[in-house]
């Protein structure tokens, strides 16, 4: 019934409309990154507000004691710290962006973290190996428990339209009572904290002595690692007939199927990808020597995986720009601390922010869109050249 | 003094830069079928659609009935008497016929739908107007042409007296379209004032007491239609010189490329029968036509025969081999192109840039990547020449994101991917669809074209001047069959419409 | 037969916050909205509402009273915060999923931050009264069915069934349920014979922001003894028993009660012979319920009814 046969005129004025409203995907880099700041912007001033509404005078104080040098900044912590340490939630930006871009909402990084960090951490503990390469083993490991994870969301709607979302959210919780079992068997087990035990050196990752260069920086290799994970994902999806075909689906699936482009095959392949992601996230997360994260015994759904959607959302779902939202995003969370340790507030003040402008991003088409209006209107202005090429 | 029913004064309304109402006068009198003449664009719906209260004019004054009123949705249009059936039924499928007619204006006793009353009301009304429904089916069930019927008694059920019809006939057959006419010239001999808009100029000459015409936004003039012809009124819409007949040589027939046997198809949920036993081939050089009311089973066939629909029982053969089992890409590879029904949403990823798009099922191929990796310029070469050839016109050549093409663009986009990949079968789904003349001329001459190089041409159409002027062959479709294959050259629309309709049914020759 | 009883009514007050909430995704979806952020919407309202039945617990209010005004402060609070998810999605047309993430982070955030910065250094707000109904003169007397649905239940359970009751009223039987489902299926028809589509959508996720809050603060005083800025992923829960209830008031129902019933067993399995003769460990147990729900859902994919505009910006540009 709905058939196309409409005024034209009308139809492409709905097409020019949806065009600036179809979020981000037609604008350029530039007014992406805009939108985001803007965005970013708008989320700590309204933190701020919240934080003068709550106490004002507590807001003057911190500023003073920020200020008046009385709390001891240590850049290690702060500033280096913030930018190393944003590797796992970088990385899981990268499997919800990768997800996003495909036409998949990953919301079970969580469970894909879980499974590969559970993974990882039995082959640390199970094999025996030199160096780096018992790290890396467990890495790969980690990467591929994750994929399945991931997998099973992505067969689940290729066959059974089940909705991503759903499957998701119940595999969530599924990972999490089977990695409760599993990291309460012996060859794992911490008896006395309840968790898992360290693992052998050689299963962490790497430093290369930068932890000693940076102290209480806790530098190891895994930024490097997520940055150039990021440019894979970027080569993936842009460069790729792999990332041309995924994106296809995404888009539209009827129109990738039409054409000949597979569907349930794109579509399981797209979370297999995300999931791998997420599993090497977890392995950098459970693999970490410097920041000592183990599995607690207990049912836990690990929070990187709901950072990597903030992640994604304020980098527009690039991978490029999920290097710098990831950083940015750890600094607020950061900032938590700081202002916990400088003032009467609490640290969940860098939630609230984070929450805000993950709000203002989704309204950043509307951002866009008014970023558009006026260059249209100066474009008006400096030429009368916006000639139409349409009929 | 003439009493007119409706006057819409020095009427403007603007979409961004794009003027689609520019300064429109019109005057209808009460009790006169008036049509609103005009191609895709030229403004029609637009007029219509601010007189119905879903736009506001930046400029100008609406009169009903001498009065000067403001019409800011269509509760106010509603309140002054006016109704509206939109080309696109607004109709909710789900619901019954009844649920569809009351929403918006529901009769309550206590807070309580009350479907009894309302249902009593619509079995009255359907049968003082000779406008047959069952007031309890469900929309999702009914024929086109009911729905129709469902959207007429919408208005009435409003008390409307001022009836305006969005493109009424586009979807039925010549005998239903008869039924129709009759029943709109009963309202204007009851005093009901009629706008018709339409681009079929012969309704207009069977039905039409005054035309208005309009081209790109403008009013081009409003003519008694009895005084005018056919010829006089289409130059007017078109603003050129316009001929009406497809220059075409006869087709050169040889052996069959396509050819399809037994085809049964049941939908999964219903079990319903879609197709039943169709048989039918398609030669090389030859142009073969599937005619029918849309919902016979055209579009099940064509899924079919494309590989995204698997049969229930029966075979496909192309070129001499069995492909019914094989995946979309293998048919492709083989030779077969597809301009799907849905342009934007079957034959197009819009969010892609133009040429993404025209590789989009030959992306692998050698020319255009290597080892997985894509390359751009290659990509962009290619389809600067398609711009070139076909004429597609955007805003940023290869690099424009399809979204915000026209759709004449759009469809000359798809057709270009297809044709240039020279498929020896091009199957083509009303490839015309909502274009304005200039762009149809082009896809019919690109269509015979392909014909005349000896290749076989596939076409679903549910417009009936495309199918005589466009076929060499013409098959009939009605409830999931195919009912008769008649020599274009030797059949009219009459004869058409009564297969449509199941009232006969004939030979399958050359079968 | 004493473990029959116990089964239910434990599946009763587990399954009521599920049946609760997914109402009112119903209201939101069926009127076109996809409303993710139920999650956060049920942690608002069962920050607030606990936070009230903390305050006023112990005095002169007789506790089921305590209870019943927790759960509307808990709706109302709820209410409030989906007006956000509203404006976004319906005046701005914004990414339905994104708005709603956001409001799930949101609600968690703010719930630890004023809880910790204004009640002292602690997220959890505590409360005392135990709201479990051991009994009922006369109706607990009543064979069998007396000893299913009046013994050791929870009052949330009947209001529960009373808003299923209204749901499905409003829905199939008024002017506004007519309206709402319209709205849903097809916006443009709705929008043709003049009805507000905005106010409609509003209608639906101020609803289902009422009812989520609402569920936020039932599930709480049913789970615990305390509120420590999270519902445990009912509200996430809620969205699988709306979808696997087939967007209708009568199959959520039945939806939610088998949720409800698999969590049930999945946590009473060691007194369960049958299943404790499996002799499997407890977290094996606990992978029950989700496990069971994807199965279903499978199973039923095929005849899935999602109202069709739903998650569909609607504009009237874009016919």
């Amino acid at each position: 019934m709905e058939n196309k046969r409409e005024n034209s005129a009308l139809r492409s004025y709905g097409q020019k409309v949806l065009s600036r409203f179809k979020e981000f995907r037609v604008s350029s880099t530039m007014d992406k990154i805009k939108a985001s700041v803007i965005s970013a912007l708008g989320g700590i001033l309204v933190g701020l507000i919240i934080m003068m509404l709550i106490n004002f005078q507590g807001v003057i104080d911190f500023i003073i004691t920020l200020a008046s040098g009385k709390f001891k900044f240590d850049p290690n912590t702060y500033i280096i710290g913030s930018i190393v340490q944003s590797a796992p939630i970088l990385i899981a930006g990268l499997s919800v962006a990768f997800a996003f871009r495909t036409g998949l909402f990953n919301i079970g990084a969580s469970g894909q973290i879980l499974v590969g960090g559970i993974t990882a951490i039995y082959i640390g503990h199970l094999i025996s190996l030199p160096g780096p390469l018992h790290f890396l083993v467990a890495l790969i490991g980690a990467i591929i428990a994750g994929s399945i994870w991931g997998g099973i969301t992505g067969t689940l709607k290729a066959y059974f339209n089940i909705n991503e979302v759903v499957t998701s959210i119940m595999l969530n919780y599924v990972a999490a009572h089977l990695v409760k079992f599993l990291s309460r068997q012996k060859l794992v087990f911490d008896l006395f904290r309840s968790q898992t035990k360290m693992l052998p050196k050689s299963a962490t990752i790497p430093t290369l002595g930068l932890d000693r260069l940076f102290p209480h920086s806790g530098f190891d290799i895994s930024i490097f690692i997520a940055i150039l994970t990021a440019i894979l994902v970027f080569i993936i999806l842009e460069k790729t007939t792999l990332g041309y075909q995924l994106k296809a689906v995404g888009y539209n699936p009827l129109g990738a199927k039409t054409n000949g482009i597979k569907y349930r095959r794109n579509i399981i392949l797209s979370m297999l990808i995300a999931g791998a992601l997420s599993g090497l996230a977890g392995g950098i997360i459970y693999l970490s020597g410097a920041n000592a994260t183990q599995i607690r015994v207990q049912i836990n759904i690990p929070g990187e995986g709901f950072d990597g959607i903030s992640v994604a959302l304020l980098a527009t779902n690039s991978p490029i720009g999920v290097i710098f939202s990831a950083i940015f995003i750890n600094f607020i969370t950061q900032f938590g601390s700081l202002v916990e340790g400088a003032s009467t507030f609490k640290k969940e003040i860098s939630d609230v922010i984070i929450a805000v402008i993950i709000y203002f991003s989704a309204l950043s088409s509307i951002t866009l869109y008014y970023l558009n209006v006026r260059k249209r209107k100066r474009l008006k202005h400096n030429s009368e050249l916006n000639k139409e090429g349409d009929e | 003094m003439v009493e007119f029913a409706v006057e819409m004064l020095n009427i403007t309304k603007t979409f961004g830069s794009l003027v689609a109402n520019d300064d429109i006068n019109l005057q209808v009198k009460k009790g006169e079928i008036h049509a609103l003449l005009g191609e895709n664009g030229a403004g029609k719906s637009t007029l219509m659609s601010i007189l119905f209260g879903l736009y506001q004019p930046d400029k100008g004054v609406i009169k009903i009935n001498g009065q000067e009123v403001k019409i800011r949705n269509p509760n106010d249009a509603n309140d002054l008497g006016i109704g509206m059936v939109h080309q696109h039924f607004k109709l909710v499928e789900v619901f019954s016929i009844t649920e569809n007619i009351i929403l918006g204006s529901e009769t309550t006793k206590y807070g309580i739908l009350d479907l009894e009353t309302s249902k009593k009301k619509i079995e009255q009304m359907s049968k003082e107007y000779h406008l047959e429904v069952d007031p309890n089916a469900q929309v999702s069930d009914i024929t086109v042409g009911m729905q129709q019927r469902v959207e007429i008694l919408k208005m009435l059920y409003r008390k409307a007296d001022i009836l305006i019809f969005d493109e009424p006939t586009a979807v039925l057959t010549p005998q239903e379209i008869d039924e129709l006419m009759k029943i709109i010239r009963s309202f204007a001999d009851d005093g009901k004032t009629i706008i018709i808009i339409t681009h079929k100029l012969n309704e207009i000459k069977q039905i039409a007491d005054y035309c208005t015409v309009l081209r790109k936004g403008k009013k081009i003039a409003t003519v008694d239609v009895k005084k005018t012809d056919i010829s006089a009124l289409a130059n007017m819409m078109v603003g050129r010189e316009v001929s009406f007949s497809v220059e075409k040589t006869p087709a050169k027939i040889e052996e069959p490329l396509l050819i399809v046997e037994n085809l049964t198809f049941k939908e999964h949920k219903s079990n319903k029968e879609i197709l039943s036993n169709v048989n039918f081939s398609v030669n090389k050089g030859e142009i073969v036509t599937i005619a029918g009311v849309d919902g016979n089973g055209q579009s099940e066939l064509i899924k079919i025969i494309t590989g995204l629909f698997t049969p229930t029982s029966g075979r496909v053969i192309f070129k001499d081999t069995d492909i019914t089992n094989t995946s979309i890409i293998e048919r492709i590879e083989k030779g077969m192109g597809h301009i799907p029904e849905d342009r934007q949403k079957m034959g197009l990823i819009l969010d892609y840039t133009l040429a993404e798009n025209m590789i989009l099922n030959s992306y692998f191929k050698e020319e255009f990547s290597s080892k997985g990796i894509l390359n751009k310029e290659a990509m962009i070469d290619y389809t600067n020449r398609l711009i070139n050839r076909f004429d597609i016109r955007s805003s940023s050549g290869s690099l424009s994101i399809v979204r915000g093409m026209s759709g004449g663009n759009q469809q000359k986009a798809i057709l270009a991917r297809e044709v240039s990949r020279d498929p020896d079968l091009l199957i083509a789904v009303q490839p015309t669809r909502g274009l304005d003349i200039g762009a149809i001329e082009y896809i019919h001459k690109e269509l015979i074209a392909h014909r005349d190089k000896g290749k076989a041409v596939l076409i679903v159409s549910f417009e009936l001047d495309e199918v005589l002027s466009i076929s060499d062959r013409i098959l009939v479709m009605y409830n999931g069959e195919i009912v008769v294959s008649l020599d274009a050259s030797k059949t009219n629309a009459d004869e058409l419409g009564l297969y449509m309709l199941g009232a006969k049914r004939g030979e399958l020759n050359g079968e | 037969m004493e473990l029959i009883y116990n089964i239910l009514q434990a599946t009763f007050f587990t399954m009521t916050p599920l049946l609760v909430v997914a109402l009112g995704g119903l209201f939101s979806e069926r009127s076109g909205v996809v409303n993710i952020a139920l999650e956060g919407i049920m942690v608002m309202g069962a920050f607030i509402g606990i936070f009230v039945i903390s305050m006023i617990e112990g005095g002169s209010i007789p506790g089921q009273l305590v209870l019943i005004i927790g759960v509307i402060v808990g709706g109302l609070v709820g209410l409030i915060f989906s007006v956000f998810h509203a404006f976004a999605s319906i005046n701005l047309k914004a990414d339905q999923t994104i708005s709603g993430t956001a409001l799930n982070i949101f609600a968690p955030a703010v719930a630890i931050f004023v809880a910790r910065s204004m009640l002292g250094g602690s997220k959890e707000i505590k409360f005392l009264t135990v709201f479990r109904i051991k009994r009922v003169p006369f109706l607990t007397d009543i064979p069998i069915l007396g000893r299913i649905f009046f013994e050791d239940f929870y009052i949330t359970f009947y209001v529960g069934l009373i808003i299923l009751l209204i749901s499905w009223f409003v829905l199939y039987k008024t002017r506004l349920g007519l309206r709402i489902r319209a709205c849903g299926e097809n916006p443009h028809a709705a929008d043709s014979v003049g009805i507000n589509i905005y106010k409609i959508r509003y209608i639906g996720v101020l609803t289902s922001g009422f009812l989520a809050g609402m569920g936020g603060v039932i599930f709480i005083i049913s789970a615990s003894q305390a509120f420590a800025a999270s519902v445990s992923g009912y509200g996430f829960l809620a969205i699988a028993v709306l979808i696997f209830g087939n967007w209708q008031p009568k199959k959520i129902l039945f939806a939610s009660f088998f949720f409800g019933l698999m969590t049930t067993l999945a946590a009473m399995y060691t007194e369960i012979p049958l299943l404790k003769g499996l002799g499997l460990s407890e977290e094996f147990y606990n992978m029950i319920p989700y496990i069971a729900t994807l199965v279903v859902l499978a199973l039923l994919s095929k005849s899935s009814k999602a109202p069709k505009a739903v998650g569909v910006i609607y504009d009237k540009g874009a016919r």
